[in-house]
Order: C-alpha cells, then sequence, then structure tokens
C-alpha cells in the first residue's frame, strides 16, 4: 500500500489534519489501531451485557465548538454532527445544601452565586469580563503554531491589565483562589477548575486552568447527539468526502526512517505501508520518539528530553453506569420537576480542603476517598443514549497511575468505581437503588485500549514548561520534527487536550505551508 | 495575506463619492481603529491606528500614499508601518445621477516579530472591520445614516 501522507492514529486530532490534508488535495490514509475512530473521545457500548447504552468513555462536553476552525471548515454539521445546547452549562451541588447552576448568561450565574455570597457573585462577573478580554487575545495564539514569547512581547504596551495576566500566569491556583473569592463554595469551584489540569494546587501557573470556566460564558457547552464520538465520525466523514482513506485495525509498529527522512510505516501484522510525502503523528509524543523511531535516527540528547517530557502520576479513571432512574438531587433542592437538574455536567469539589485532601491521597498513591468528579448524566439531554426509560451517567477522576498497595488496576477497578459513585450518590440518593450495571476504564486499560503513556488522556501534563511554544517541547512546537517529513499533532501539541480540533488543524497548516499550498504567515 | 472586498452602494453622486474615498484625509477616518490623520501632501498622510486585541493596545502610525487616482473610477492606495503593511483599492461606478456602486478591497499583513500573530487576528477581523469601514462611508456620505465605532 502506499499514500502520499500517512496519519497514524484515528482520533479527531488526526483526522481533522487529515481532513485538511485531503480538502487540499493530498492522497491521504489515516491508520489507526481501533476498530473505533475517536481516540480519546469516542463513544461505546462499554457495558456488553447491557445492550443499547452508549457512553462517552473519555471526553464528553464540547467548549465553543462553533467557533474553532475545524467546525466551520470541514462542515461538520453537513456532515452529520448535531449538537445539543447544554444549557445550563453546569452544576454545583454542595454538601450544605446549596448549589449553583453556571447559565450561559454571566449575569444570572451570578443571580445564583449571590444566593451563597453576594460579593462572590459580583467578583465572578468582574473576573470573567477580564479573562473574556485575555481570551481574544489567546484565540490567535491557539489557531496557529505557537508564536515565540518574544513575539507575543513585542506585542505588549504597559498596562496594568498585562501585568495582572503575567502575575496570575506564573501563579498558584490557591493564591489565586483566595484572593478572587470569599465563599467555600466558590472556592471549592476555582478548586475544580484548577484540578482539571492534574496538577496541584501549589503548583506555579496552575491559577490559569481556573479561567477554563470562562470560555463556557462566551461559546458555549454543546453535546453531540449520539455520543461525543459523533464529532469524529463528522471528521471522518469530510474526510472521505475530499477523497482521504481510513484504515481501522492498523496498528503501527514502527515509523521507517532513511536518510534522515520518514519512508513510512511498519504495521505490527509486519505490512509496510510506503508514504510518499511524509507521515503525521497523532499519538503520544513520547510514544513516538521512544518506541516507534530506531534511535539511531535521532539525536542522543534530544532522545534523553523526551524520555523526560512530564508525564506524572496522575492519570484518569471513567466509569459508566446503566441507571434505571434519572438521578434526582433532592439534598439540593431537587424535587424532580425541573429539568435543569439532569442537563448539565456536575461538577464535584466543594472546598479547597476537599481538594486537598484528594491531592494528598493521589500523592499517596491511594484511591481517593474524596474524588474530584466531573459527572455527565448523557440522557437528561439525549434520550438515544441508552434504551427507553433507562439511563446513562459517566464519572471521571484523577486518580494515580500506580497504586501504593501494589494492587493492578483490574482489582482496584471496582472499588474507584463505586466510591465515585457513592460520592455522586450523596448527591442523587435515588441511584442506589437503580443501578443496573457498571463499568470502568482504568489507567491501564486507556494505556492498553488508547495507547496514550501512562493512561494520561492529556499525553504529557499540562505544566507550565509544556505549554504553547514548549509543547511538547520548544523544538518541537511548530509541529515539524528532526526527521524530514514527520510532523506531530494531537493532544501533546499546542494547544494541547480537549476536542477543539486545534491540533490538527495547526499541524495540516504548517504541512500545507511547507508543500507551498498556504501563504507564508 | 488577510484579505477582504465588498461592494455597496452609496446614495451620493460619482463625484462627490469620489471626492471623498480619494482623500486620505477623510478616507483614513472610515477604517476602524484610526484615530487621527496627519496630512503630509495631498497624496501622502499618516494615518494613526489602534487596534485593540483583548486588553492589548497596539498602535501604528501608518505612513499611507495615493499610488493610483484615474477620476472618478478607480483609486489605489498602499500603507506601512512598523508592524504592518496595508493597501486598498476603491473602484466607482455610477449606478443613477445621485446613486454610485463602490467596490473596496483592502489588505492587510503583518511584520516584524509578531507578524503571524498579528496576521491571524487580523484574519479573525478583516470581516467585520471591512463591515463597519462600509458603514462610516455610508455615513459620512449620507448624513442620515448613523457611523459605526467599533475598533
Amino acid at each position: 500500500m502506499i499514500a502520499d501522507w500517512i496519519v497514524v492514529g484515528g482520533g479527531h486530532n488526526g483526522l481533522t489534519c487529515a481532513a485538511y490534508l485531503s480538502k487540499a488535495g493530498e492522497d491521504v490514509l489515516v491508520l489507526e489501531r481501533r476498530d473505533v475512530l475517536g481516540g480519546c473521545g469516542t463513544s461505546e457500548p462499554t457495558i456488553p451485557e447491557l445492550p443499547g447504552f452508549t457512553f462517552n468513555p473519555g471526553a464528553f462536553d464540547l467548549l465553543g465548538i462553533r467557533e474553532q476552525p475545524f467546525f466551520q471548515d470541514l462542515e461538520l454539521e453537513k456532515h452529520g454532527l448535531e449538537l445539543l445546547t447544554v444549557e445550563p452549562m453546569f452544576l454545583m451541588p454542595f454538601p450544605d445544601g446549596h448549589r449553583i447552576f453556571f447559565w450561559r448568561d454571566l449575569h444570572r450565574t451570578a443571580e445564583e452565586i449571590a444566593t451563597i455570597s453576594p460579593r462572590d457573585a459580583e467578583r465572578y462577573v468582574t473576573w470573567v469580563e477580564f479573562w473574556a478580554q485575555a481570551f481574544e487575545m489567546l484565540d490567535p495564539i491557539n489557531t496557529g503554531a505557537p508564536p515565540s514569547f518574544a513575539a507575543m512581547a513585542s506585542l505588549m504596551e504597559d498596562s496594568p491589565e498585562v501585568d495582572e495576566l503575567l502575575r496570575v500566569m506564573m501563579m498558584p491556583a490557591r493564591q489565586y483562589i483566595y484572593e478572587t473569592f470569599d465563599s467555600t463554595q466558590m472556592q471549592g469551584l476555582g478548586a475544580f477548575m484548577a484540578l482539571q489540569t492534574k496538577s496541584s494546587l501549589d503548583q506555579p501557573g496552575s491559577a490559569l486552568a481556573m479561567t477554563e470556566l470562562v470560555m463556557s460564558h462566551y461559546g458555549g457547552v454543546y453535546r453531540p447527539r449520539g455520543g461525543i464520538g459523533q464529532v469524529s465520525a463528522a471528521v471522518a466523514r469530510a474526510l472521505e468526502s475530499y477523497g482521504g482513506r481510513i484504515q481501522p485495525e492498523a496498528a503501527v509498529a514502527e515509523i521507517l526512517v532513511q536518510d534522515d527522512h520518514v519512508r513510512g510505516v511498519r504495521l505490527k501484522d509486519g505490512e509496510r505501508i510506503e508514504a510518499r510525502k511524509g507521515v503525521v503523528t497523532a499519538i503520544a509524543p513520547q510514544t513516538v520518539f521512544l518506541e516507534m523511531i530506531a534511535p539511531e535516527h535521532l539525536d542522543h540528547h534530544f532522545l534523553h528530553r523526551v524520555r523526560h517530557l512530564q508525564n506524572d502520576n496522575t492519570a484518569v479513571i471513567k466509569a459508566y453506569y446503566a441507571l434505571s432512574a434519572p438521578p434526582q438531587f433532592s439534598p439540593v433542592g431537587d424535587d424532580g420537576s425541573r429539568p435543569e437538574f439532569r442537563i448539565p455536567a456536575a461538577m464535584i469539589t466543594p472546598s479547597v480542603d476537599y481538594a486537598d485532601a484528594m491531592w494528598a491521597e493521589i500523592r499517596r498513591r491511594e484511591i481517593p476517598e474524596h474524588p474530584w468528579i466531573w459527572c455527565t448524566f448523557s440522557t437528561g439531554l439525549d434520550p438515544s443514549m441508552a434504551p427507553p426509560g433507562q439511563h446513562a451517567l459517566g464519572l471521571h477522576c484523577w486518580v494515580p497511575y500506580e497504586l501504593a498497595d501494589q494492587r493492578d488496576w483490574d482489582e482496584a477497578k471496582e472499588e474507584a468505581a463505586m466510591r465515585m459513585f457513592d460520592t455522586y450518590c450523596a448527591y442523587a440518593p435515588n441511584l442506589k437503588d437503580n443501578l443496573l450495571g457498571w463499568a470502568a476504564r482504568t489507567p491501564k486499560d486507556w494505556e492498553q485500549i488508547v495507547g496514550i503513556p501512562k493512561g494520561n488522556n492529556f499525553h504529557i501534563d499540562m505544566v507550565p514548561h509544556q505549554v504553547f511554544g514548549f509543547r511538547p517541547l520548544p523544538e518541537l512546537s511548530n509541529y515539524r520534527t528532526p526527521i524530514g517529513g514527520l510532523y506531530l499533532t494531537g493532544a501533546g501539541t499546542h494547544p494541547g487536550p480537549a476536542i477543539t480540533g486545534l491540533p490538527g488543524h495547526n499541524t495540516a497548516q504548517e504541512i500545507l505551508r511547507d508543500l507551498g499550498k498556504v501563504e507564508d504567515d | 495575506m488577510p484579505t477582504a472586498q465588498r461592494t455597496f452602494e452609496v446614495q451620493a453622486p460619482v463625484a462627490t463619492v469620489w471626492a471623498f474615498l480619494s482623500d486620505l484625509e477623510r478616507l483614513g477616518p472610515c477604517l476602524p481603529g484610526c484615530t487621527g490623520v496627519d496630512l503630509l501632501s495631498p497624496t501622502e498622510a499618516d494615518w494613526r491606528m489602534e487596534t485593540k486585541i483583548g486588553f492589548i493596545r497596539k498602535r501604528f502610525v501608518v505612513r499611507t500614499r495615493t499610488t493610483t487616482l484615474e477620476e472618478p473610477a478607480h483609486a489605489a492606495w498602499t500603507g506601512e508601518s512598523d508592524d504592518l503593511t496595508a493597501s486598498g483599492t476603491i473602484d466607482l461606478r455610477p449606478h443613477a445621477p445621485d446613486r454610485t456602486e463602490v467596490t473596496y478591497q483592502g489588505t492587510v499583513k503583518g511584520q516584524g516579530p509578531a507578524r503571524q500573530l498579528l496576521n491571524r487576528y487580523f484574519k479573525s477581523r478583516l470581516d467585520r472591520d471591512i463591515d463597519t469601514f462600509v458603514a462610516n462611508v455610508r455615513a459620512a456620505l449620507q448624513p442620515e445614516v448613523a457611523p459605526t465605532s467599533d475598533s
């Protein structure tokens, strides 16, 4: 077999990159190790004994997808992606009976917060408005290869807002949480958002992660009908409509290099596929350089740097629950009559103390007793995710990759899944008697099924020295590599994880620039 | 290179529209972000521009020159600063004694260390900016139309 371009990995970024190349007239073949496309963004029937349920094993909701270049450029709606609006966007329940709905309308959200703390409500509005302006600056940074810090600095003029932005970018989240919010509950919100990057609240730079919530007020939150895997399915249809090819169940064992230029790949079954122009990898960068390329083709120091990319001991577990009833959040005022309780993703981290306890448990390599949980009740908005009258719930939490008690994750899976479920049931106690079945994808499963090192769905950690022009390393940040014709994309490249299509878009633009098919910036 | 074009009609005679759009001192303030014009000669001016990217305010002084004047049908200008180059063309076609069709094409390109960022930014805004330009021209030539102050 032969193709101009081979894309290794059929996650949404690999498919997006391939679709842009195909649209520009290139002959592209995508190789995916699984029989399911989407990488960390699939929708699958993960409980074999309960057919009819569809779960999102990894990613779930979409933030601001309508503003992402791939949404329009690849005509994803024309190719079958149907977006359901998630409104309210989020629900944060607290053990004291309070709860906050986060609506797209900032001021409506502030009214919710004011029931807990009027001062925090005012601050929330100011805080969101400040960061909205910062994100206006971020858009041009994220929609292409990351600019150098010198280039960014050359645009900056002396202003208190720029000083504040730079100060917060260096701050640990804990400091920013305390100086922004007074109430325990809103501090819990800050901790929840900060922990999304799997960083300690004391990690310098972790404050920036708190600001993701801001984007939701401007870009909205959406859920694809049929599950998150429909994004990759739509991109795949776009790719095929442009003439691109996809080969599932084609696991790549080796990237073939000759005379410092990539020549193709060898599959695990021994088949060799020639790439006339190049290869794009949409998998973790450390897998590419440490496992797929013979070391004699790479500089020793470069390999040393790749080997030490930060990929800490924090991994993801996602558990799925088939239910015979929807959750009723009675401890926080839900009498079952208000649908808004069952639409948004719920966020569980009620305080900074709770977040600290969870982080300490992870550092001790224990299954958290205080799990930080993203909760998605899919059928609240999309009944097609379960058989009629039944319901699908997904809970997503951070856990240690390796447990201190040496247990294998197959042994520890049930304990983790039930601990998350029990935590959720503290807010939705009716579910205790309505559980039909469950399954979970542990860090080990992520590694084995999807191929992400140490079960890290970010591929490498999102820490200050691995973002923007440093992701995954400065010398790889423009998606090119030391091997001619070999390019990187995916969550391990700028701007990082989440279903945005941005790494795939950006890599394709750089390739097309190298081919002389788009103008130099 | 970010480029945008609009064709629109103005309720004014072609001579009036020509007099306005071929005059750098009057054309400049119609461009979003123009905070002032220093006329250096009948065909040369400094447009003082300010653009806001989030809370970064970037100021440019764009030295602008008229390069073509084919009265009353076609004009072209170019502009340059440390951070960008720009150009524009204007084509006029009388529709009626008091109505003129205007075709405006504008191009802007970043220069210097931040050129990539500037180009992405210009690309994201050019359509909106050119719509604002059209509204401003109409407002200037048709007094009953309110100007737009978007920058």
